[in-house]
């Protein structure tokens, strides 16, 4: 019946172990998400890197068509949605993730308005840049052909070098020179021959076209390279972690509940084994104990007949005493022979709980050796009382008690006829 | 003075040189092979002719986009779609279409799996009342039904459906232009007038706005940038484009930039079908667009490298 009772006890340690293992693999299920998010997450950065070298490419001609650009945004968008539907493939995502992650999309709605801008701003100043140098020097051409035209020639050929150099200068410098020598040479356009007229016409719509135009592509520029999509992705990649680290710290928790609660199973394992150890090893010294008695109290009965042997034969109700205290012994041998051999099974069972016990008192336990020897120690368990050694040991000791006090009394009945 | 006037033309010449001669191409030839998965694109292109996903079983995608002839479109200013009804704006060609940046004339769908839902559900065009329609109407067809199970693990879902549409129409290339053979290497694929035409594509600045692989398509740009459109259209309502999206004030009159490839196979032109032929629709560019005079014969040359912008059409 006891044996029942520790079966069930074991049954029970063996489910509350399996349910901890299911928390160290939710645990390990939130480690990949965050490690996923994480890579989503630094795709962005890197991507986001990619516009804003492809803007300042088409800017300077580095890149001489908006395919890169257009490209990278749409991989942007590509991998926000990736990154949404990981998130949201957790139920359980907190509040302040969902609104870091609605902050990154409207982030990057407006860069990706404002690229827009300025491909189509810096469209239009690549187009006047590219012609207004063209019809300029169509134009000091003409004019100076004329006695009148050159002091024009020269405002203009001075005007387009400028042009040219504001277009393509940085943040710092101003248009004021540009604007300034636009003045004065639309004061003096009186000079172009007339049919030059329209070519001026084209060019001061062009260079009109250059002085309005590039504060908006700078200005688009500028906002693109400074808006804060790294923030927004930082702002993320911040709560994930807080997450994860909340995850980590129950996961830790976790940790220490199983080795403690392995280490409380292998006690309780231990205790158990050595419960029967020594009521085991008790019984197995008493027998031999006993035996030995029996055995001395054998020899000298053996040799008291043996010397009244040689005086007197025997009575026949001693010899019966004598065979039926042999085969008793005999008996009783034989089952401390098999008592003997059960004893070392489950000294190897033991010696197995042992080796777990140590495994879990271990500073670092070795999950997958303590789980190996777990599984040894529970074969090894089932083993035994499948063969049902407790019982058999129990039932021998009863057998060999009950033999040896047929002995005693057949001892005791022959050594009273002795002295009579 | 005559000494600085030098120095200022020289500067712009050699500015010109530098910029001709570093400058890199700003047309990419069409890549010559699509990664798309087979089946899908088998079902695509049974969903993309069938008839019945509108409300009365008379138009598919093809009906609007024909790839037998009209290369992709229907060759009409606005579509007709159910029960006769007209759209509101002229029908791109679809073919070169997954190359653009985004989808319709407003770029209001992102993919080309967004833009198919739009159609099936415009009353103008194929008129089913949502999606679902599409699925009943599919799932009642056992062919179908295998078809998709046969793809997809959940069967036909509207998602499905748009994803197998936009992956065919991912195959609808027209690879292989004299001016891609002529971008890989090859002098002798187009003809002089084209070479020149091509020249003077960039000097007036054409591609300032007209580049990348699909020779548009990749980014919006407002109508009318140097003249203001309303001059051109003050007798009709005028279509404030991406202006509709977006309700900002800067995307009014802004529009997508269309491909070129096949610009010359594919009239009438502009968001509205107003530019009956090719040289008119040049026209309005130089004149709205680059705010310049340009010479007849220059624009005919651009006109002849237009045409070597035309490859061959998918096999289907």
């Amino acid at each position: 019946m006891k044996n029942i009772y520790i079966l069930v006890l074991f049954i029970l340690l063996l489910v509350g172990g399996l349910i901890s293992q299911y928390y160290l693999r939710k645990e390990s299920n939130d480690l990949a998400w965050h490690a996923i998010a994480s890579v989503h997450l630094e795709r962005l950065l890197v991507i986001d890197g990619h516009i804003n070298e492809s803007i300042v490419k088409t800017r300077y001609n580095l890149e001489n068509n908006y395919d890169n650009l257009a490209a990278n945004v749409r991989a942007f968008s590509d991998e926000i949605k990736a990154l949404v539907k990981h998130m949201h493939a957790r139920p359980e995502i907190s509040l302040a993730v969902q609104e870091d992650i609605d902050r990154l999309r409207d982030a990057y709605e407006n860069k990706k308005d404002v690229t827009e801008n300025f491909k189509s701003h810096n469209s239009v100043l690549k187009n006047s840049v590219l012609y207004a140098p063209t019809v300029g020097s169509e134009l000091i051409k003409i004019s100076s052909q004329v006695p009148e035209g050159e002091q024009f020639s020269q405002y203009l050929s001075e005007l387009n070098t400028n042009v040219l150099k504001y277009s393509h200068s940085t943040f710092e410098e101003h248009p004021e020179v540009v604007t300034t020598q636009f003045n004065e040479l639309n004061t003096q356009d009186q000079s172009l021959p007339v049919i030059a007229s329209i070519a001026y016409s084209e060019f001061s719509n062009h260079v009109q076209t250059v002085l309005d135009e590039k504060p908006f592509v700078e200005q688009y520029l500028a906002t693109a390279l400074l808006m804060p999509i790294a923030d927004q992705v930082f702002g993320v990649k911040s709560h994930l972690d807080g997450m994860m680290l909340k995850a980590a710290e129950t996961g830790q928790q976790v940790n220490y509940f199983t080795i403690a609660y392995f280490s409380v199973f292998a006690l309780s394992v231990l205790l158990l084994g050595l419960r029967f150890s020594r009521a085991n090893g008790s019984i197995a010294t008493a027998v031999e104990s006993r035996t030995r008695d029996i055995e001395a109290e054998y020899l000298k009965l053996k040799e008291a007949s043996e010397n009244s042997d040689a005086d007197s034969q025997l009575s026949a109700s001693d010899m019966h005493a004598i065979h039926a205290m042999d085969t008793m012994v005999g008996n009783v041998s034989r089952n401390i022979g098999s008592l003997q051999f059960r004893v070392i099974e489950m000294d190897r069972f033991f010696a197995w709980v042992k080796k777990l016990s140590d495994t879990f008192n271990h500073e670092n336990v070795d999950k997958a050796k303590a789980n190996e020897l777990i599984k040894k120690v529970v074969i090894y368990y089932r083993d035994l009382a499948r063969r049902k050694v407790f019982d058999e040991v129990h039932e021998v000791l009863k057998d060999s008690e009950q033999g040896l006090q047929d002995v005693k009394e057949q001892s005791a009945g022959l050594i009273k006829r002795e002295v009579n | 003075m005559r000494v600085k006037t030098k120095y200022g033309a020289l500067t712009t010449f050699l500015f010109l040189i530098i910029h001709t001669a570093f400058a890199l191409e700003p047309i990419e030839p069409i890549p010559l092979v699509q990664d798309v998965d087979p089946s899908k694109v088998a079902l695509g292109k049974r969903l993309y002719f069938d008839q019945k996903l509108s409300s009365d079983g008379s138009i598919s995608c093809a009906s609007c986009h024909d790839l037998d002839s009209k290369y992709g479109t229907d060759l009409l200013p606005v579509s007709t779609g159910v029960a006769n009804a007209k759209g509101t704006r002229n029908s791109p060609t679809v073919l070169n279409s997954a190359l653009n940046f985004r989808q319709f004339w407003d770029g209001r769908a992102d993919t080309l799996q967004e833009q198919a839902i739009e159609p099936l559900t415009n009353p103008v065009e194929m008129g089913l009342e949502s999606m679902q329609q599409a699925v009943a109407i599919l799932s009642a067809d056992n062919d179908y039904v295998s078809q998709f199970a046969q793809i997809y693990a959940d069967g036909i879902t509207p998602t499905n459906i748009t994803e197998a549409i936009a992956e065919f129409e991912k195959t609808l290339m027209t690879v292989n232009s004299p001016f891609d053979q002529y971008l890989r290497g090859d002098a002798n694929a187009i003809s002089a007038v084209q070479k020149r035409g091509y020249q003077l594509f960039k000097s007036y600045g054409c591609t300032a706005c007209h580049q990348g692989v699909n020779v548009g398509g990749n980014m919006f740009q407002k109508f009318g940038v140097l003249k203001d459109i309303n001059l051109r259209d003050a007798q009709q309502q005028v279509d404030l484009g991406r202006y509709q999206v977006t309700k900002n004030e800067w995307d009014k009159h802004v529009f997508k930039v269309p491909s070129l490839r096949l610009a010359v196979k594919t009239p009438p032109y502009f968001h509205d079908g107003s530019a009956a032929t090719i040289e008119d629709a040049v026209n309005t560019m130089i004149e709205f667009q680059l705010g310049r005079e340009v010479p007849v014969e220059d624009r005919d040359a651009i006109i002849d490298f237009l045409s070597s912008l035309v490859g061959d059409l998918p096999e289907i």
